[in-house]
């Protein structure tokens, strides 16, 4: 079943693209990971499909909802773990996952707060303590704790493992597998060739706006998907 | 959802030992004012009471005199205080709160040098309204400077957005969260200070005067609550948004208050003491003498009385003519006050109006205006004031002069004596203090000034999109 589907879509910014013609569709329970330079389109990909910003052209869909049209639908069908997730260092990792959980509807008790904490990998002893004690891994695990949560079909990642150290990494690897396991849907923005061939599904290239190569992994090694991506930026 | 993003905030305030501090500094400095401001009024309050239970004895005490060397001995008119003064002392720090009445002369407030009135303007500036209109705008400021930019800067305003929360209900939250925080502070200063008020000064509760200046500063403080928050989501930095928003407050709290006075001084200057005692000498100078009835005005009146009366002297005038032109002499400088001081009012006037425009661009002005009227310590009022003194002045040397003039018999004056509860037949002056009604009519310019700021931010708010952000 296609949970993410975009046609011809496109975005500029004063005249000058920054995706051009994007067609793409994503299954359940695929993680798709787009690779790219920066500037390459990875994050305003992610930001339509959010309907952070409105489309140039084409349309972006979720569960056949066009995310322009019906903006509040296609939010509640989404889960976001941005690049930098600082969230509010004078409250806990529970309290950061509560406030979230309120935000999308949700009320838990703490047991069920702890236990989302605890499945993203978080250890009980720090669950009580102020973010502003966190490291990033700790921030990283508390926000896809957020997406647990909110028991959404898609999760859209922009470049989650981005200075997280190879432990956090394998760990943030895992946990995605396990939800992918469980149908959720994951669309990831990352510059982790070796990362993206071993978690995902799908990988996509691009370049100056443009999917340029879309390849499943499970045809392609690392190495090999490491040579097409220097060949095509 | 709107509920939530607040009590998140108020919980991350909870949490903040900065915040902390300035709450603390807030709560020392707001207590210092109404204590400062109750101690002073009070000590004045006791002060005037004193003199004027003195000076009623000194005046029923003295000895049998002449009407119009009784007058001579003079009065003093009393500003009540209200319940709002020591909230908002106004302009009587500048003009004092009692003016001296005598025969021949219209004392005024405005070149008053009363010591009370120097002590005001040395410690006076330190009133809880002066926290609400000055401080107050400072800490909204610093609660409200990152409160979008610093959610983008955290990266959690995606965050709020993905998981359902609407840009614009994020800004009414923000806003809300930090206008209720102080809409709470001055909710309980405002009842504390009534409250003390009323026990040491034992002022009548004025709830609609209470309410009106309620009603204002919320206005105020929702004002700069908005444009914290507004200023946030526009600037991206939040290092910019809040240098952009104390040089606001600069502008709006200092410099044109300042300037605005400037330019209606510049626009309708105002005569010196000098210069206004000059104009009155020289026009009083060409009426009459009451006390010489025998100067040129005085025998034209004379000869005028002796045609009308079909009489040969002033001696078999029916009343003492030395009496009615002392009344004639009153009514003419009456007049010659009566124009010098309208002129003088009209320049007030001309020069508040002046400053009352620039309320349009410093919801500082308007406020300042609104909570001196409600406290009845505006300039119309102190002008109020002004002419109700006048006017018991008038009529209690007039009654003087009408004892003399009824009474007396020509050549009396030095003989002539009033009966003994002649003195107890005058009452003090009861000053009336005027109620809201009054004075709202005189702030037009300051209510649609208001209004029009927090229309103005309202648009602001609601064509706000969060797509202009990652766009």
């Amino acid at each position: 079943m296609t949970v993410l589907k975009a046609i011809q879509l496109s975005k500029e910014y004063n005249g000058v693209a920054a995706l051009r013609n994007l067609n793409l569709e994503i299954r359940q329970g695929e993680i798709f990971c787009l690779l790219g330079q920066n500037g390459a389109g990875k994050t305003t990909t992610i930001n339509l499909f959010l309907g952070f910003i409105a489309a140039s052209s084409g349309s972006a869909t979720i569960h056949n909802i066009d995310v322009s049209a019906n903006n509040a639908a296609t939010k509640k069908l989404v889960a976001y773990i941005p690049e930098v997730v600082q969230l509010y260092g004078n409250l806990s990792g529970i309290e950061n996952l509560d406030f979230f959980s309120r935000l999308a509807g949700f009320k838990y008790t703490d047991h069920e707060l702890a236990s989302f904490l605890t499945r993203s990998g978080l250890q009980t002893d720090a669950q009580v303590k102020r973010l502003s004690t966190y490291s990033k891994g700790m921030r990283q695990k508390v926000a896809i704790a957020i997406a647990l949560a909110k028991n959404a079909a898609v999760i859209l990642m922009d470049e989650p493992t981005s200075g997280l150290d190879p432990i956090a990494v394998a760990e943030f690897t895992k946990i995605c597998k396990a939800l992918s396991m469980e149908g959720k849907t994951i669309f990831m923005a990352t510059h982790d060739i070796f990362n993206a061939v071993n978690m995902g599904t799908n990988i996509g290239i691009m370049k100056q706006g443009s999917l340029v190569h879309q390849v499943a992994t499970n045809t392609i090694t690392a190495n090999e998907l490491q040579q097409l991506y220097l060949e095509t930026i | 959802m709107i509920s939530k993003i607040i009590s998140h905030e108020w919980l991350q305030w909870r949490r903040d030992s900065r915040l902390k501090w300035l709450a603390i500094f807030l709560v020392v400095i707001s207590a210092f004012a109404l204590w400062h401001q109750i101690n002073f009024q009070s000590t004045l309050l006791k002060k005037r009471l004193k003199a004027q239970e003195d000076s009623r004895q000194e005046w029923l005490s003295q000895e049998l005199k002449h009407p119009h060397m009784a007058a001579h001995f003079g009065n003093y008119a009393y500003k009540k205080p209200t319940l709002l003064h020591c909230f908002d002392p106004g302009l009587t720090i500048y003009t004092g709160t009692s003016v001296y009445m005598e025969p021949h002369k219209q004392n005024d407030f405005l070149f008053s040098q009363s010591q009370e009135s120097d002590t005001g303007i040395r410690f006076g500036w330190l009133s809880p309204a002066m926290i609400c209109q000055l401080i107050l705008p400072l800490l909204i400021i610093l609660l409200s400077f990152n409160s979008i930019n610093g959610e983008y800067e955290k990266g959690t305003m995606a965050l709020l957005i993905s998981q359902g929360a609407n840009f614009r209900s994020v800004l009414i939250a923000k806003t809300a969260s930090v206008f209720l925080f102080f809409e709470g502070f001055i909710t309980l200063y405002l009842l504390v200070t009534a409250y003390c008020s009323a026990v040491y000064l034992g002022t009548v509760i004025d709830i609609y005067a209470v309410l009106y200046i309620w009603i204002v500063y919320s206005l105020y403080c929702f004002i700069w609550s908005l444009s914290g928050v507004l200023v946030s989501s526009l600037i991206k930095s939040s290092g910019t948004s809040i240098a952009l928003l104390l040089l606001l407050w600069m502008f709006t709290n200092i410099i044109l208050p300042r300037g605005s006075a400037n330019i209606a001084e510049n626009m309708h200057p105002l005569i010196t003491n000098q210069q206004f005692k000059q104009l009155l000498t020289a026009s009083i100078d060409k009426g009459i003498d009451g006390h010489d009835p025998k100067n040129e005005r005085a025998k034209k009146i004379e000869k005028e009385l002796l045609l009308q009366y079909k009489v040969d002297s002033v001696q078999q005038l029916p009343f003492n003519f030395e009496g009615f032109i002392m009344q004639q002499s009153e009514a003419y400088s009456s007049k010659v006050y009566d124009h010098h001081f309208n002129q003088l009012f009209t320049t007030l006037k001309q020069q508040k109006k002046i400053q009352s425009l620039f309320g349009i661009i410093s919801p500082y002005i308007s406020l300042r205006n609104i909570s001196m009227a409600a406290a009845n310590a505006s300039l119309e009022t102190e002008i109020d004031f002004q002419q109700q003194a006048e006017h018991y002045r008038r009529s209690f040397v007039q009654n003087m002069n009408n004892d003399m003039k009824d009474n007396s018999a020509y050549g009396s004056f030095k003989t002539y004596r009033v009966r003994k509860d002649k003195y107890a037949s005058i009452g003090d002056l009861q000053v009336q203090n005027r109620t809201m009604q009054w004075s709202i009519p005189t702030l037009f310019i300051e209510h649609i000034s208001l209004l029009l700021w927090v229309l103005f931010l309202m648009i602001l708010l609601f064509i706000s999109n969060q797509k202009k952000v990652y766009n």
